[in-house]
C-alpha cells in the first residue's frame, strides 16, 4: 500500500483558555479514500480539519502528502490541501468569483496571466463560467458552495477537506453537491451531521468524541454503534 | 444604502464614461473638484464654465441626469446652512452662493464618477495610483461584508421588535439600552469571528501577507485623450472668466 | 452627526492641501503601527470591522422624549482593535463615505481623516490608555468616547474658521451644546458596549503595555480637553485666529500661520489670486502624491526587509 496522504500521530491540542479540544488523534487517509466525520458539536471535527492546512498548530505528528508538518513547510502543505470552509462568504472575500478563484494561484507565485486562465478553466469546468464577473454576494448558496470549491480545485490539491458543506443548500443543491464531490478523483475528509450525504460520498467514517477518535469503520456501521440517524 | 446601489447599478452601463480607466476618470475628476475648489468665492458666477463641462459630462455619461441632481442634493444641508450663517452674519450673499454652489457641483462630479466606474475597478485604479495595497484590501473586504453585516444587523432589530411586539408602551429605557448595548456586542463578536474565518481561508489559499494584483495597467491611448482633453477643458473653464472679465 | 463631514467646496485650498498632506504620513504611520500590533496578515481583514461600524451605526439607543442616538465608533474600535487599526479602520470608511454617498468631500478626504480617523481616534485612545488598568476605568473608557467626538468636532471648527467661513458667539455656544450633548451620548454608549463586548469575550479588549500614570494619564486628558475649549473659545471670536497669529508674533495678519506655503502667496508670474490658489492645489497634490508612493515604498521594503 502506498504512503497515506494524511497521516496524523497523537495530536493534541488545548483552546487558549485551557479547555482540551483533542485528546490524541492517530488517523491516516489513504491516497484516493472518502472518509466521513461524524460526531456531536464541539466534539473536536473542526479543529482537527483546521491542524490539517496549519490554521491551528497543537502538538503531535502530522504528515500531509509524506511532508511533516512545520513552519517552513506550512506553505507547501497548503498547497496540498484543499480546505472548504463551511461559510463560502468567508472564503469568498473577492470583489468577484473570477477574482477569487484566481487568488490562490495569484498568491502563490503565479503570474497574474495564468492564474486567470487557470480560474477560467476550472468554472467551465464546474459549470460556472456565466458566474464569472458576479459579485459573491448576489449567489445562491449552492453557486456560492461551487465557487468556493472552485477557488480550491484551482490549486490542484491532492486532498479535499470539507467542514459542514451541505450547511445552507437545498435537497436539490445537496443532490448536485454529492455528484460533484463522487466525480472528484482527490482523497477527500468530509464533516458532516448527514449521515445520508455521508454514505453517499463516502464509505469508510470516523466517529469524534470528546476530542478522540472514538470509532472507526463503514459509514452505516459506525452511524449504527452511535445510533447516529434521526428517529 | 439606496443611493449607493442605484450608482452600483448605473456603474454597469456602457457610455464613452464607462469604458474608460478609473485612472483617467479619477484624476479628472480631482482636476474638476481643484478648479471648482479654487473659484474665488467672491464670484460665484465664475463657477459657470466648469459647470457646463459637468453637464457636458453628464450628457455624455448617459445616466439619468434629473435622478442624479435629486438624489446628489441630499449633501445641500451642511454647505446651505453655513452659506446662511454668512449670509445673516456679514450679508454677503455670493459668498453664500458660492459655498452652496462649490459643494453641490463638488459632489455631483463625485456621484457621476461612481455612476461610470464600478467600485472595484475604481479600487484597482486607487492601488495601480499608488494607494497602499493594505489599505485597498481593507476597502474591498469592507464593501465586500458591508451587506453581509448591515442584513445581520436589521436581522437582529427585526428578532427584537417581535419580542417586543405585545409590550411596546411603557417601555423600561433602561432594558432597551441594555439590549441594544447588547445586541452590538454580539454583532461585534460575529463580525470578529466572521474576520478570523476570512482570515483562515485566506491562509489556506496561499496567502503570506503581501497582496498581488491580478489586473495589469491597462492604461489605453484613449485613456490618455482623455485625461489630456479633460484637464484642457477644466483648465480653460476655470480661467475663461479671469480672461474676459 | 453628519455635518462632521466636511464636504467640498467649504474649506478653502490652503486648509484642505494641509491636511491632505497630514493626513497621509499619519495614516503611513498607523498602518505600520498596526502591522506591529496585529498578527502578520491580519490587516486586510479590518475591513470586516469597518462593516461592523456601518452596521453599528443603524441601532439606536433610547435617549429622551422619543429622540435617539448611534454610536460613532471611533473610541470603542480603538480600544478593541488598537488605535492604529482603528484609524486604519475609520480612514477606509470615511474614503467609502465619500465615494458612494458623496458623505464628506474627495478634496476634504485628508481634513476629515485627521479630524476623526487621527484625532478622534487618539483622544478617544488616551484616557482608555492610562485609566483602563485600574477601578477608574469606566470613567476611562467614557472619557474616551466623549473626548473622541469633542476633539474630532473641535477640529472641524477650526478648520472651517480657518477657512473663512464665519461663526459667532451664538453660533459656536449653540453648536458646542450640541457637540457635548452628542459626546456624553457617545461616552455613555461606549461604555454600555464595551461592558457588553467585554462580558461575550475579555480577549476582544485592548490590554494596554506598560506602566499606568494615572496622575500622567488625568494631565492630559485635563489638557486635550483645555485645548478643545479653547478652540471652541477662540472660534467664537470674530477674527479669533488671525488675531492670535498676530499675538503670537508668527504671522501678520496677512499671512496665517496656518496656511500651506505655496498655497497663498508669492508666485509672482502668474498674477491674480486665482493662478496661485490653482497652483497651490496642483502643487499640494503633487506633493500628496509623492508622499503617498513614498510612504508605501518604505512600507514595501519595510516589509521585504
Amino acid at each position: 500500500m502506498s504512503l497515506p496522504v494524511i497521516d496524523v500521530r497523537g495530536l493534541q491540542y488545548t483552546y487558549p483558555d485551557g479547555t482540551p479540544a483533542l485528546r490524541g488523534i492517530d488517523f491516516q487517509l489513504a491516497a484516493g479514500e472518502s472518509v466521513a466525520i461524524l460526531g456531536a458539536n464541539g466534539s473536536g471535527k473542526t479543529t482537527f480539519l483546521l491542524h490539517l492546512a496549519g490554521l491551528i498548530r497543537g502538538d503531535g505528528d502530522l504528515r500531509i502528502g509524506g511532508i511533516p508538518l512545520t513552519d517552513d513547510t506550512l506553505t507547501d502543505v497548503r498547497g496540498k490541501i484543499g480546505y472548504v470552509f463551511q461559510d463560502s462568504d468567508d472564503q469568498l472575500f473577492m470583489p468577484t468569483v473570477l477574482e477569487d478563484v484566481a487568488f490562490g494561484p495569484l498568491h502563490t507565485g503565479m503570474d497574474p496571466a495564468e492564474s486567470l486562465r487557470r480560474a477560467h478553466e476550472i468554472i467551465a469546468t464546474l459549470g460556472i463560467s456565466h458566474l464569472a464577473n458576479r459579485a459573491p454576494y448576489h449567489l445562491s448558496a449552492g453557486e456560492k458552495k461551487r465557487a468556493a470549491l472552485a477557488g480550491v480545485l484551482v490549486m490542484k490539491p491532492e486532498v479535499l477537506v470539507f467542514d459542514e458543506p451541505t450547511t445552507f443548500l437545498d435537497p436539490p443543491g445537496q443532490n448536485d453537491l454529492a455528484r460533484l464531490l463522487s466525480a472528484l478523483p482527490q482523497a477527500k475528509l468530509i464533516a458532516t451531521h448527514d449521515v445520508y450525504f455521508a454514505r453517499r460520498v463516502a464509505k469508510r467514517a470516523v466517529f469524534f468524541a470528546d476530542g478522540r477518535i472514538a470509532g472507526d469503520g463503514p459509514v452505516e456501521a459506525v452511524a449504527d454503534r452511535f445510533h447516529w440517524r434521526l428517529d | 444604502m439606496g443611493h449607493s446601489l442605484r450608482l452600483d447599478e448605473w456603474a454597469r452601463g456602457a457610455s464613452v464614461l464607462h469604458r474608460l480607466d478609473a485612472r483617467a476618470k479619477l484624476i479628472s475628476v480631482l482636476l474638476f473638484l481643484i478648479a471648482v475648489s479654487t473659484t474665488p468665492p467672491a464670484a460665484p458666477l465664475a463657477l459657470l464654465p466648469i459647470a457646463a463641462l459637468f453637464a457636458l459630462a453628464l450628457a455624455l455619461s448617459a445616466l439619468p441626469a434629473m435622478e442624479l441632481l435629486l438624489r446628489t442634493a441630499i449633501v445641500l444641508p451642511f454647505p446651505v446652512f453655513f452659506g446662511l450663517i454668512s449670509w445673516l452674519q456679514n450679508g454677503n450673499s455670493s459668498f453664500a452662493a458660492a459655498l452652496v454652489a462649490r459643494s453641490y457641483l463638488s459632489a455631483l462630479a463625485v456621484a457621476l464618477l461612481m455612476g461610470v466606474t464600478p467600485l472595484p475597478e475604481l479600487l484597482r485604479g486607487l492601488r495601480a495610483l499608488g494607494v497602499p495595497a493594505v489599505l485597498v484590501m481593507v476597502l474591498q473586504s469592507l464593501v465586500r461584508y458591508l451587506q453581509l453585516v448591515v442584513d445581520h444587523a436589521l436581522r437582529m432589530r427585526r428578532a427584537a421588535l417581535c419580542r417586543d411586539a405585545g409590550a411596546l408602551p411603557r417601555r423600561n429605557r433602561q432594558s432597551l439600552w441594555h439590549r441594544a448595548s447588547g445586541a452590538l456586542a454580539v454583532l461585534f463578536g460575529r463580525s470578529y469571528a466572521r474576520a478570523e474565518g476570512v482570515h483562515h481561508a485566506m491562509l489556506a489559499r496561499g496567502f503570506r501577507g503581501d497582496f498581488v494584483s491580478l489586473h495589469p495597467a491597462a492604461f489605453t491611448a484613449r485613456d490618455w485623450r482623455f485625461l489630456a482633453l479633460s484637464a484642457l477643458a477644466i483648465a480653460l473653464a476655470r480661467l475663461a472668466p479671469q480672461v474676459a472679465p | 452627526m453628519e455635518c462632521m463631514h466636511i464636504p467640498d467646496g467649504i474649506l478653502s485650498v490652503p486648509v484642505w492641501a494641509t491636511l491632505n498632506a497630514a493626513a497621509v504620513p499619519g495614516v503611513g504611520w498607523a498602518v505600520r503601527r498596526a502591522r506591529q500590533g496585529l498578527a502578520e496578515g491580519h490587516v486586510p481583514l479590518l475591513g470586516v470591522m469597518g462593516a461592523f461600524v456601518f452596521a453599528a451605526q443603524r441601532m439606536n439607543f433610547p435617549v429622551v422624549f422619543g429622540a435617539s442616538g448611534h454610536l460613532l465608533g471611533g473610541a470603542l474600535l480603538s480600544m478593541t482593535l488598537g488605535p492604529g487599526a482603528a484609524t486604519i479602520v475609520l480612514t477606509s470608511i470615511l474614503i467609502l463615505q465619500s465615494l458612494l454617498f458623496q458623505d464628506g468631500g474627495l478634496l476634504a478626504l485628508g481634513a476629515n481623516t485627521v479630524n476623526m480617523a487621527l484625532i478622534g481616534v487618539w483622544a478617544g485612545w488616551l484616557p482608555y490608555r492610562f485609566l483602563s488598568n485600574g477601578n477608574l476605568r469606566t470613567l476611562g473608557v467614557f472619557a474616551g468616547g466623549f473626548l473622541s467626538v469633542l476633539a474630532s468636532a473641535a477640529a472641524a471648527i477650526c478648520e472651517l474658521r480657518l477657512s473663512g467661513v464665519p461663526m459667532n458667539a451664538t453660533i459656536v455656544g449653540v453648536s458646542t451644546a450640541v457637540f457635548v450633548a452628542t459626546a456624553v451620548l457617545e461616552g455613555l454608549i461606549t461604555v454600555a458596549v464595551l461592558q457588553a463586548v467585554e462580558r461575550l469575550n475579555p480577549g476582544w479588549l485592548r490590554k494596554p503595555q506598560g506602566l499606568p500614570s494615572r496622575s500622567a494619564g488625568l494631565l492630559a486628558t485635563a489638557s486635550v480637553l483645555m485645548m478643545i475649549g479653547g478652540v471652541f473659545y477662540i472660534s467664537a471670536l470674530p477674527d479669533g485666529f488671525e488675531s492670535l497669529a498676530a499675538r503670537l508674533g508668527v504671522a501678520s495678519r496677512e499671512q496665517i500661520l496656518f496656511a500651506a506655503p505655496m498655497a497663498d502667496y508669492e508666485v509672482p508670474f502668474l498674477a491674480g489670486e486665482w493662478g496661485r490658489k490653482a497652483l497651490g492645489g496642483l502643487a499640494g497634490l503633487t506633493i500628496i502624491y509623492g508622499l503617498c508612493l513614498t510612504v508605501g515604498r518604505l512600507l514595501a521594503r519595510q516589509r521585504s526587509a
